[in-house]
This record gives structure tokens, C-alpha cells and sequence, in this order.
């Protein structure tokens, strides 16, 4: 590879980690036809080289097509324009950090509860349903605030008064493990192993 | 035959289930509404915590945007000299204009806003027809243009071919596209009036065209 093509590829992955990591719209990240005009036809090869090096920062690439976190190489090149694509922190936040970053833990835990349950619904359940559950916690103008706020920010999807898994949670949340974690967690009246250990095989 | 084939999609149906159930991602979901139920705030929050990887993004002003700050700055008049500009000595809050005083103006004539509507409806029905899926038509696609100004008439244009009927918005909530369509989307009510923003702004619209995809 002669000097100018190594500068050239430096170019554009310093050209595609601005593209990335730079908020120009509302929502995160970049669509795959927006790289593709940035970086060329073969910009799939500069996200990965890229991927290698955000990774040793403790960040990683994210694909969502369809609404499904996927790898770039599962998804059909003719779809690849309207893939999303964005960088994710590769572990979890720590309790400080969240905090600091102006999550509140009663919207955390919003948040938790109606994705655990929605998900264990096959992804989606009435929004009324949602809400009654969010109430037996919080006030109504919480609930509604929050689930609206979830809606908006992507991690939500509301349809006919029913609500989904966002495309913003299938790209930053583990739902396996927060699923887990839930059936693991004490109860608030008392220990509710007993409920989890009744969860069948 | 019919039942036969009754039987066979229900075998289907239950094959998708028992998978789904089989699979490592189910959880029986009374147990989960259960454990939520008990469970105290901290450690819902908690559990997200733990499984979340948030998306990273920057927030940040560019050297040249500051520049043009500062200019804006320097050449706005101070508020009571734009306060005595105004006839009123008030300041006017933005408004709109419709169609009909915009004729009386004469900064339009009826007559010339009929046939420009004309021409874009005859425009979109050709190219709705020609499109690969050869039923709607991606928003920007259409409406994009390679001068600015031709593209905000053109989407002044086109809300009153949506408004009149004559063409629909279909918004996919998941890509966040808008597309164009002659046909009213399937579950649209026939009667309903929700109105949708398509905002247009110069550096998304520079962009598109410089990517290419300009009509």
C-alpha cells in the first residue's frame, strides 16, 4: 500500500468517526447512504477497520436495519443505504456516570419495567396495560410523561395504543440481560426467589 | 382443501410458538410482570444499568459557526431600534399568509398557482407510476430539487395536493422516511384530519443533493 493510500484511508476514517459520533439531527447516528456518499462505495471496509480501533476505547459500531441490531454483513447490500448506523459505549455505564448524565433512578427504573415487560410479551403490549403496570410505582403523570418521553427518544414504539421495543433499545440495551437481572432482583416485600425459581426450564 | 390448508397454518402458527417458547429469550411473562411488581425502583434501575450501552454522541460548535454567531451578534440592531422599526412600535409575532391573500398581494396569481399545481400532480402521477415499487415515492425524492427555493414552492405545492386529497403522506416511523403515495395507506381513517411536519431544512437539503440523488 503505497503512502497516499494510507492517507487516504486515515482520511476517511477520521472523516467517518466525525460522521458517526457528531449529533446533526435529532436522532443518533448515520444512515448507510449518507456514509456511502462520505467514504465510497467500499465503506463498510473503512467501518470496520474503524470498529478495531474504537474498540480498544472501549466503544463499539452498531447496525439497526428493520429495527433489529444486526452485523453489516447479514443485512442485503441493496438495504444497506437505509441501515442506521451509530457508536455504542461496548460496556455498561457505571451508577455515577448515569446519574451525571441527568437520568433520574425513578426514570431508569421506568424505563426497565416497561421494556422487561413488553419484551416478555413477544416485543409488544397494549399501552394501557404498560401504564397500569408503571402506576402501582409512580403517579400518572410520571408514567405518562416518561412512556411519552421513551416514545420520542426511540426506545418506545407506540402504534394504534399498542407499544413495541424501540429501535433504540434493540441497538443499546442487552434485553437478555436486563430480563436476567429483573428475575434476579429481591423483592421489595420480601425474597421472591421463590418466583424466580419457578420459572419453567 | 380450504380446511386442509386451515390445519396446516395453525400447525404453523404452533411451530412458531413452541420455537419461540423454546427459545433462550423466553421468559413466562406473568413471572415478569410479577418480579416488576415486587421489585424495589433501585434495582429495576439497576438491571438497566448493568445491560445498557448507550449510544455516543458529540455535541459540540465549530470554529466557523461561532464566527457566524459573532457576525449575527454584531449586525443585529439592539431590540428597542427593532422595536421602533416595526409600524406598529410592537413587535409582530410570526404569522402566515393563505392562498387567498397572497392573490390579493399579487404575489401570486390564481390562475398560475392552478397550473403549477397542475403540472406537479401530472409530474408525481408519472413518477409514482415509473417508481421501482411503483407506488409511492420517497418525500425528498420528490420534492428535492437541485435550486432551494424550487424545493420549499414545490413542498408549499405539494401539501396542498395532500390536503386536497390528491396525493397522501405515508410516514414509516421506523426509518423516519415520508413517502408520497396516490393511495390512501392502509389503515388510514377516511375521515380523519391529523396533520404531519416534514421539515425542510438548507443543510439536510445540501446534502441530498450533493449526494447525488437530486431529481
Amino acid at each position: 500500500m503505497s503512502n497516499d493510500d494510507a492517507a487516504e484511508i486515515q482520511h476517511k476514517i477520521r472523516r467517518a468517526s466525525q460522521l458517526l459520533l457528531l449529533q446533526r439531527q435529532r436522532s443518533p447516528g448515520v444512515k448507510g447512504w449518507e456514509l456511502r456518499r462520505a467514504l465510497g462505495k467500499e465503506y463498510t471496509k473503512i467501518l470496520d477497520v474503524l470498529r478495531t480501533e474504537i474498540n480498544g476505547l472501549g466503544l463499539d459500531l452498531k447496525v439497526i436495519h428493520n429495527n433489529v441490531a444486526k452485523k453489516v454483513e447479514e443485512i442485503p447490500e441493496e438495504d444497506l443505504d437505509k441501515a442506521r448506523f451509530f457508536v455504542v459505549m461496548k460496556g455498561p455505564l457505571t451508577h455515577s456516570e448515569l446519574t451525571t448524565s441527568g437520568w433520574r433512578i425513578d426514570d431508569l427504573a421506568v424505563l426497565a419495567a416497561a421494556i422487561a415487560y413488553i419484551n416478555s410479551r413477544r416485543g409488544k403490549a397494549p399501552r394501557k396495560q404498560v401504564e397500569e403496570l408503571l402506576r402501582e410505582k409512580f403517579p400518572r403523570w410520571k408514567v405518562d410523561i416518561n412512556l411519552d418521553r421513551f416514545i420520542r427518544r426511540g426506545y418506545l414504539l407506540e402504534d394504534e395504543e399498542m407499544l413495541f421495543i424501540g429501535w433504540r433499545t434493540r441497538a443499546e440495551i442487552d434485553q437478555k440481560t436486563l430480563t436476567n437481572l429483573i428475575l434476579a432482583a429481591p423483592s421489595e416485600r420480601g425474597s421472591a426467589d421463590d418466583v424466580a425459581e419457578s420459572q419453567p426450564e | 382443501m380450504e380446511a386442509l390448508s386451515q390445519i396446516s397454518s395453525i400447525i404453523h402458527l404452533q411451530k412458531k410458538w413452541i420455537a419461540y417458547r423454546a427459545s433462550s429469550l423466553y421468559v413466562d411473562p406473568l413471572v415478569v410482570e410479577l418480579k416488576i411488581r415486587l421489585a424495589p425502583q433501585e434495582k429495576l434501575a439497576e438491571a438497566l444499568e448493568k445491560s445498557w450501552h448507550p449510544i455516543v454522541s458529540l455535541q459540540h460548535i465549530t470554529p466557523q459557526r461561532l464566527t457566524e454567531a459573532m457576525d449575527y451578534w454584531n449586525r443585529l440592531l439592539p431590540f428597542k431600534e427593532r422595536l421602533a422599526t416595526s409600524p406598529s412600535g410592537e413587535l409582530l409575532e410570526p404569522g402566515s399568509f393563505d392562498l387567498e391573500e397572497l392573490v390579493k398581494l399579487q404575489i401570486v396569481s390564481a390562475e398560475e398557482f392552478k397550473d403549477r399545481l397542475n403540472d406537479l400532480q401530472k409530474e408525481l402521477n408519472e413518477r409514482i407510476t415509473g417508481s421501482e415499487e411503483g407506488s409511492r415515492i420517497r418525500y425528498e425524492d420528490f420534492v428535492y430539487v437541485a435550486d432551494f427555493k424550487e424545493t420549499i414552492l414545490r413542498a408549499y405545492l405539494t401539501t396542498f395536493l395532500i390536503s386536497e386529497g390528491d396525493a397522501f403522506l405515508q410516514v414509516d416511523p421506523l426509518e423516519e422516511e415520508a413517502f408520497l403515495t396516490l393511495r390512501r395507506p392502509e389503515g388510514a381513517s377516511k375521515t380523519s384530519t391529523g396533520s404531519k411536519v416534514v421539515a425542510i431544512n438548507h443543510g439536510e437539503w445540501e446534502m441530498y443533493i450533493e449526494g447525488g440523488r437530486q431529481v
